[in-house]
């Protein structure tokens, strides 16, 4: 059974002594640098919902917003659907919403209150983001990735 | 959504646009192009707001001379069901605390027409659009 965990830093497991070198490269390939993603034995309830409406999105018209949007891309579609499969194991990472961008890639968002994230994935893989913190404007990243652990990483702060 | 161009010498003033207008946008059922944010209401999403493939600048309408349920007549008119559909609302003031600013590009169909566009100071880019989404309130919807 997968544990409940929240994303912590390597350090928080290791207080007061040094963190292991293989559990440093562990959760390195496992996501961004000092940084513990939990995963979920299954995916969360939510994937159902967000795959039906990722899927959704390939049923819209060109200019479906009146302002000349395009359809949305296949292959967007098929990335997304890998990404938030991977994200709705992440424990802490919830039902995005699902939307469209007006190049035609899929977008999704997320907004708790203090901090929000928009990702938009492209055909090729490729992901654009925005993280916004409401409380620490230091932690505001923009930026593009090909790694889902990245939006892991940041969906599931607390 | 990065780039745009500034403003070319010739455009209009922008100063005919006071910052205390209010700027709206249709926003469609399909997909989700709102989100209800903690604490702010039932608002826009960032990716429906930024420039489409087709425009040099995103469109907007000024509530001046375009109300809210005139706007989304307008799509009607022009072959789109608008049951459902939304409508936006964002104070100049806010576009032009980011940076942007808003110039009145009016059309035959749309006297209200305007676009916001970039400056020397601030180009598009993609939290420019995650900024101005938390402060577009949904203002109304088609029953």
């Amino acid at each position: 059974m997968a544990h409940e965990l929240y994303q912590l830093p390597v350090e928080a497991f290791y207080q007061g002594t040094p963190v292991p070198a293989s559990v440093e490269q562990d959760t390195a390939a496992l996501s961004g640098p000092g940084v513990v993603l939990a995963l979920r034995a299954r995916p969360a309830d939510w994937w159902v919902d967000a795959r039906n409406a990722i899927r959704d999105l390939l049923t819209l018209p060109s200019n479906w917003d009146s302002y000349g949007a395009s359809s949305v891309a296949p292959d967007s579609v098929g990335e997304a659907l890998g990404g938030v499969e991977y994200l709705s194991c992440v424990a802490g990472v919830t039902l995005p919403t699902v939307t469209a961008t007006g190049e035609g890639h899929v977008g999704l968002c997320w907004d708790v209150g203090r901090w929000s994230l928009d990702a938009s994935i492209a055909p090729s893989g490729l992901i654009r983001y925005v993280f916004l913190d409401e409380r620490d404007a230091t932690r505001n990243q923009e930026g593009h990735t090909r790694d889902y652990s990245k939006l892991a990483e940041l969906a599931s702060s607390w | 959504m990065t780039g745009g161009s500034p403003e070319p010498d010739d455009a209009p003033a922008s100063a005919t646009i006071s910052s205390d207008e209010v700027i709206l946008k249709r926003l469609p059922t399909r997909p989700h192009t709102v989100k209800e944010r903690p604490g702010v209401g039932l608002t826009a999403t960032s990716y429906a707001l930024g420039p489409r493939p087709s425009e040099r600048f995103p469109s907007y309408s000024r509530q001046r001379f375009t109300s809210p349920a005139q706007l989304l007549e307008l799509a009607s008119a022009a072959g789109q069901d608008v049951s459902g559909w939304s409508v936006a609302a964002i104070r100049v003031a806010n576009v032009r605390q980011l940076g942007l600013d808003v110039v009145s590009r009016p059309t035959d169909e749309d006297p209200g027409h305007c676009e916001i566009v970039p400056t020397e100071q601030q180009l598009f880019t993609d939290a420019i659009w995650s900024r101005l989404a938390k402060q577009a309130p949904v203002v109304f919807t088609q029953r």
